[in-house]
C-alpha cells in the first residue's frame, strides 16, 4: 500500500527537473498568464485584421486593374480620336508590338470601400481573341460578343462581384452607375490572371456619345511593358494624349493611400503603446505579488541577471504564445470573412497577407521591452533580506 | 571553515548610527552544529546574514575557506550562496505554483542527479507522500521540512537557518531541528533561535545581546 502511495506521489522527472522553466510557470499560473496573453491576442487580432482589410485596397486595385500590366492606354485630349501626331509617335516606337484602336464604356464593381469604375473594352471581332491572349484570359462559359451586339463578356470575378449570370443585363438605361442607352447582356464568362471585360467596339461607337477612340499599346512581353510605358511617357506630348500605365496606377494608388496608411500607422502605434504600458503595469503588479519568490531565489544565490532573464523568458514565452495565437486567430477570422463574405461577393481579401502581420510584431516586442524596463529596476533595487524579514 | 573576525554591521537610523552587529568573532567548523541565541533585536539574524553573505559587513570580515566574502564579486558571492550554502528562513516560503519536490529542485534546476537525491531525502524524512503536493496542501511543519530538504538537496557545506522553528509548534519544531542537527555528518549547520531548547544538541552556542557577543560561549 505504502509502495503504491509512494509511486503515485512521485512526479515525472521531466516536469520536476526544471521547476523554473517559463513554460511550467505559464501553465501553472494560467489565472495570471492567460488574461495577459489574451490581451496580446486581441491586440494582434485587432491590428492584423484591420491592416489586412486596409491592405486589400491595394490588392483590389492592383488585381482589378491588373490588366494594365500588359498594355498602356492612350486617351485623346483634344478630340474624339488620338491626335495623328501622337499616333505616329506610338507607331514609330520599336517596342510597340500590338496596337489597337478601341472604344470603351464603363460599369462598376463593388468593393468594401465603395463602388469602383470598371472598363469594358470595345474591340473588333478580330481584336478580341488577341486582347484575351495578351491579358492571359480565356472564355470559360458562353461566348464573346458579336459585332455591333449589345452584349459583353466579363471575368468570373466581376460576374460574382455583381451577382450576374449569363443572360443578365449588365448595363442599361436605368442603371445609374452602369449606364448604356440600350440594355447590354452578359453573354460570356472569362477567367484568367486578371479581371477583364470586353464588348463590341461597333456597339460602343454607335451608342455612346461622343464616340471616343483610344489606343491600346502592348510591348512584345509583359517584362518590356514598363520600358515601353516609360519611353512613350517621355516621347508623347501630354497636351495631345493622356497615358494610363500600370506604373502610374501604382504611383497614384500609393499616393492616395499614403494618408490612410499614415493614420493606420498612428493608430497601430497608439494601440501598441497603450498595450505595452498596460502590460508593463501588469508585469509590475505581478512582480510585486511575486516579490517573496524573487527575494527567496536571490537569497539562495540567483543573481539579479538570472532573475531578470527569468522574467524576460517568462514574458517572452507569454507574448510569443499570445502573438502566435493572435496571428492564427486573425487568419481564422479573415479566412471566415473571405469565404463567407468576400468570396461570394467577388471582393478581394488575402487572409495570409504576411505584410499585414508584420504590423503586429511591435506588440510583443513593446510588451517585452516595457515589462523588462518596469521590472528590471525593481529587481535591481530589491534587497532580499528586507523582503525575507518582512514576508518570507 | 568559516569565521568572522570582529565583524560589524552598522546602519543609520534617523540621525544616529545603530550597530546591529558589533565586532563579533565566531567560528564554524566542518561537521559542527552551531547555535546563535539572543533576545529579539540582539542582532543574531544580522550576524547570520553577514556569515552567509546576504549582507556585507561595515567593519571586520567574514572568511570562508580563506576567502573574504565581502571582497568577492557579486557573482562569486551568489555562486557561493547557490552552491556551498543552504538557507532555511523563519517563514517556510515555498513557490505556490510548484509541488513540494519541484520546490526542492529550485535549488538545483536542471540537475537530474539532484532529482534522485531529493527523492532520497524525501524518503529519509518520511515526506515522500508529500512530494507531489502543492504548498497550500501542506501544514506549516511539513512546509518547513520541505524547506529544510531544499536547503540540503545541493549538499551545501553550511546550512544557515534563521529561526526555523519560530512559526512551528513544539513537535514540528523539534522535528525540523533534528533534521538540521543530523546534517552535521555532511556539513556544518548554523541555527539562529531564541529558544534554548532547540539548540540543546548544539556543538557550540553563541549568545548575542545588543549586537555584541555575550561571554562565555557555551561549548
Amino acid at each position: 500500500m505504502q509502495t503504491v502511495e509512494k509511486r503515485e506521489a512521485i512526479p515525472p522527472i521531466s516536469a520536476a527537473t526544471n521547476p523554473l522553466s517559463a513554460w511550467l510557470f505559464f501553465r501553472r499560473n494560467l489565472s495570471r498568464t492567460a488574461p495577459v496573453a489574451l490581451v496580446i491576442v486581441l491586440s494582434v487580432v485587432l491590428i492584423g485584421t484591420v491592416v489586412t482589410i486596409i491592405r486589400s485596397i491595394d490588392l483590389t486595385v492592383l488585381t482589378v486593374y491588373g490588366y494594365n500590366r500588359y498594355f498602356l492606354v492612350a486617351v485623346p485630349r483634344n478630340g474624339n480620336r488620338v491626335d495623328p501626331r501622337a499616333e505616329m509617335t506610338i507607331r514609330a516606337e520599336p517596342l510597340a508590338k500590338q496596337i489597337y484602336r478601341i472604344s470603351v464604356c464603363f460599369t462598376t464593381i463593388h468593393t468594401i470601400f465603395g463602388k469602383f469604375p470598371f472598363v469594358l473594352f470595345g474591340l473588333t471581332q478580330e481584336e478580341m481573341p488577341k486582347m484575351l491572349r495578351l491579358t492571359r484570359m480565356r472564355v470559360v462559359e458562353g461566348r464573346l460578343p458579336r459585332e455591333g451586339e449589345a452584349a459583353c463578356a466579363l471575368s468570373v470575378g466581376i460576374a460574382r462581384n455583381r451577382n450576374l449570370k449569363i443572360g443578365d443585363v449588365v448595363l442599361a438605361p436605368d442603371i445609374e452607375d452602369s449606364f448604356a442607352p440600350v440594355p447590354v447582356k452578359l453573354v460570356g464568362l472569362l477567367d484568367g490572371e486578371n479581371w477583364f471585360a470586353v464588348t463590341s467596339k461597333e456597339f460602343v461607337q454607335k451608342n455612346y456619345f461622343p464616340p471616343l477612340e483610344e489606343i491600346v499599346v502592348a510591348a512584345p512581353t509583359p517584362q518590356q511593358q514598363p520600358e515601353l510605358d516609360r519611353r512613350l511617357s517621355k516621347s508623347l506630348d501630354t497636351r495631345q494624349v493622356r497615358l494610363f500605365t500600370f506604373g502610374q496606377l501604382v504611383r497614384e494608388l500609393r499616393s492616395s493611400l499614403r494618408n490612410l496608411y499614415l493614420i493606420m500607422n498612428i493608430v497601430i502605434a497608439i494601440v501598441v503603446l497603450v498595450i505595452a504600458i498596460m502590460m508593463g503595469m501588469l508585469s509590475n503588479i505581478f512582480f510585486m505579488q511575486r516579490l517573496p519568490e524573487f527575494a527567496l531565489l536571490a537569497a539562495m544565490g540567483y543573481t539579479r541577471g538570472m532573475l531578470l532573464w527569468r522574467v524576460v523568458r517568462e514574458t517572452a514565452l507569454l507574448v510569443a504564445l499570445g502573438w502566435a495565437t493572435g496571428v492564427l486567430l486573425s487568419m481564422g477570422i479573415l479566412w471566415g470573412l473571405y469565404w463567407w463574405v468576400f468570396e461570394p461577393r467577388g471582393m478581394l481579401l488575402q487572409p495570409m497577407d504576411w505584410q499585414a502581420y508584420k504590423y503586429t510584431i511591435p506588440v510583443p516586442i513593446a510588451v517585452l521591452a516595457f515589462a523588462a524596463m518596469s521590472v528590471g529596476p525593481r529587481l535591481l533595487a530589491m534587497d532580499p533580506v528586507l523582503v525575507i524579514e518582512r514576508k518570507v | 571553515m568559516l569565521f568572522t573576525d570582529e565583524v560589524t554591521l552598522a546602519y543609520r537610523e534617523a540621525d544616529r548610527v545603530v550597530l546591529a552587529v558589533d565586532r563579533v568573532s565566531v567560528e564554524v567548523k566542518q561537521g559542527e552544529f552551531i547555535g546563535i541565541m539572543g533576545p529579539s533585536g540582539s542582532g543574531k539574524s544580522s550576524l547570520l546574514y553577514l556569515m552567509s553573505g546576504l549582507k556585507l559587513p561595515t567593519g571586520g570580515e567574514v572568511r570562508y575557506r580563506n576567502r573574504v566574502i565581502h571582497l568577492l564579486s557579486e557573482r562569486e558571492r551568489m555562486r557561493l550562496r547557490r552552491r556551498e550554502f543552504g538557507f532555511v528562513f523563519q517563514q517556510p516560503y515555498l513557490l505556490p505554483y510548484l509541488t513540494a519536490l519541484e520546490n526542492v529542485l529550485v535549488a538545483v534546476p536542471g540537475d537530474r542527479e539532484a532529482y534522485g537525491r531529493a527523492l532520497e531525502l524525501f524518503e529519509q524524512l518520511g515526506l515522500l507522500h508529500l512530494a507531489n503536493r502543492y504548498p497550500h496542501k501542506l501544514s506549516g511543519g511539513e512546509r518547513q521540512r520541505v524547506c529544510v530538504v531544499r536547503a540540503m538537496v545541493h549538499q551545501p557545506q553550511i546550512i544557515f537557518a534563521d529561526e526555523p522553528t519560530a512559526s512551528l509548534d513544539h513537535i514540528n519544531g523539534h522535528a525540523v531541528i533534528r533534521l538540521l542537527a543530523d546534517y552535521r555528518q555532511k556539513g556544518a549547520v548554523v541555527v539562529v533561535t531564541h529558544d534554548p531548547e532547540m539548540i540543546a544538541d548544539a556543538d557550540r552556542v553563541y549568545s548575542l545581546r545588543d549586537g555584541r557577543l555575550v561571554q562565555p560561549v557555551r561549548v
